[in-house]
């Protein structure tokens, strides 16, 4: 089950003697400085799976012993290494169901711009994430709760603009949110793949227009102005 | 003696290999309805679950990757080539049409779910896997490219939708539920034949599908197929 990191620091902090840093403080630190060094090897190629814990405690900087001090396996440095940049994801996707009763498509379209440009930064690692899972079922299982989690977030964002009335009152919130966070994932995935991210104008309108299509166009046609026409 | 390479011990060969490759997709079949993926599964593991030796595996295939790639071209033989039947039409559907095409659409794919997982799951390591599972996928991408660029020419979809994009997305989201693990299960099947019926509807057609469209540039007309919010 997944916890907030936060709840873990302040669990752990009570069993360590005052003033010592805590395992999970020195954990985060590790990952802090292996982060930038593991986006250069992957960048350059190397597939998370291939990497030994000699290879990445190496680039970490510490000893092949202290790794299993503070990681299980490389899966769950993997977890470590990337909670942060999937809860970014996350925080950027959650503005898309939030637009005003007012919004606009160039509104959304900042969001999803936003979306992207998180994606991109992280895009080596959320890569690893994709393929690690197909392997490892601890990451997998993870990885799965904290989509689930997103998900959960989402789906009331969602059905608060229904009651709003800013956007389509019809929708299931839950299936409507998975499928296109899901379809995101997917599709930015593909284009990082393909190299078609560093020229994404194309692919952020399109991908603005399914979710405003979906989303908005029903409670936001046709007044051109803007205006919701039901106000 | 001649050496045995004679047309009918080739085609002998060729008859069991088919016959092998068969069976070892009958237990993929068994991996992926239990939630294993391909990509955890050995050549060892994979052979066993067929009745087969690791031997007999590699008498007909190099590797995991290339029984696979002989798999993703039987499906594409199973499945057909054509493209799908609502993409080549020249209207808009209505909305009970578009459902059902969609339904169809998604059973021409559902008995090959297994390799089709398989497939993504090895195209994320390895680069034979994913030329042969990227062709696969473009194939309806574009397929249904073409059936946007026939609307926005005849005016029943949007002039300023672009095409391709707009297929790369909705296809992306359509291939990674065919090719989940483990196989969706009837009830969650049909939620997303109702899905892709919203998702379809709701960017390309809604607001131009009435009977002959509409002038091209008007950009936004009311729909009369969904509740409006009072």
């Amino acid at each position: 089950m997944w916890t907030m990191p936060g709840d873990q620091r302040a669990s752990t902090t009570r069993l360590e003697p005052p003033g010592q840093r805590s395992r999970d403080e020195r954990r985060h630190a590790i990952v802090a400085r292996l982060a930038p060094a593991l986006e250069d090897l992957l960048d350059e190629g190397a597939v998370y799976s291939d990497l030994s814990v000699a290879a990445l405690s190496g680039a970490a900087g510490i000893s092949r012993s202290r790794f299993y001090v503070y990681f299980e396996d490389t899966g769950d440095l993997l977890r470590a290494l990337t909670e942060d940049a999937i809860v970014e994801l996350f925080d950027a996707t959650l503005a898309w169901w939030a637009l005003p009763q007012d919004g606009t498509w160039e509104q959304l379209r900042t969001v999803t711009e936003r979306i992207f440009a998180t994606y991109r930064r992280h895009r080596h690692l959320l890569r690893a994430v994709e393929q690690v899972a197909t392997h490892d079922s601890a990451v997998r299982q993870y990885f799965s709760t904290l989509f689930e989690s997103g998900l959960e977030g989402y789906a009331a964002e969602l059905a608060e603009g229904q009651t709003r009335g800013s956007l389509d009152p019809t929708l299931e919130s839950h299936r409507t949110a998975e499928l296109l966070a899901s379809m995101t994932q997917s599709g930015l995935y593909e284009l990082t793949a393909t190299g078609q991210l560093d020229n994404p104008g194309r692919w952020i309108d399109s991908l603005t227009t399914i979710v405003w299509n979906t989303l908005y166009a029903p409670t936001h046609e046709p007044g051109q102005d803007g205006a919701p026409d039901h106000a | 003696m001649a050496p045995p390479t004679t047309r009918s011990k080739q085609s002998d060969r060729e008859t069991r290999r088919a016959a092998t490759r068969d069976k070892l997709r009958r237990a993929l079949q068994g991996f992926h309805e239990a939630g294993i993926h391909y990509t955890e599964v050995s050549v060892e593991k994979l052979s066993a679950a067929a009745d087969l030796t690791r031997t007999t595996f590699y008498v007909y295939f190099d590797d995991k990757v290339d029984l696979l790639v002989a798999w993703l071209e039987d499906v594409r033989a199973a499945a057909g080539s054509a493209p799908s039947g609502w993409t080549v039409r020249d209207r808009a559907p209505s909305r009970a049409q578009l459902r059902q095409d969609v339904a169809d659409a998604l059973a021409r794919y559902r008995p090959h779910t297994a390799v089709l997982a398989a497939a993504r799951d090895t195209a994320l390591f390895e680069l034979r896997a994913d030329a042969a599972y990227r062709a696969f996928v473009r194939s309806s991408i574009d397929d249904l490219a073409d059936h946007i660029e026939r609307g926005r020419h005849g005016g029943w979809i949007h002039p300023d939708l672009p095409a391709i994009e707009v297929a790369t997305w909705l296809a992306s989201i359509v291939h990674r539920t065919l090719s989940a693990t483990p196989p969706l299960d009837e009830d969650a099947y049909m939620d997303r034949i109702d899905d892709y019926t919203d998702i379809l509807w709701n960017t390309l057609y809604r607001g131009l599908a009435g009977p002959g469209g509409s002038a091209p540039g008007v950009v936004q007309i009311p729909t009369q197929s969904r509740p409006r919010p009072k």
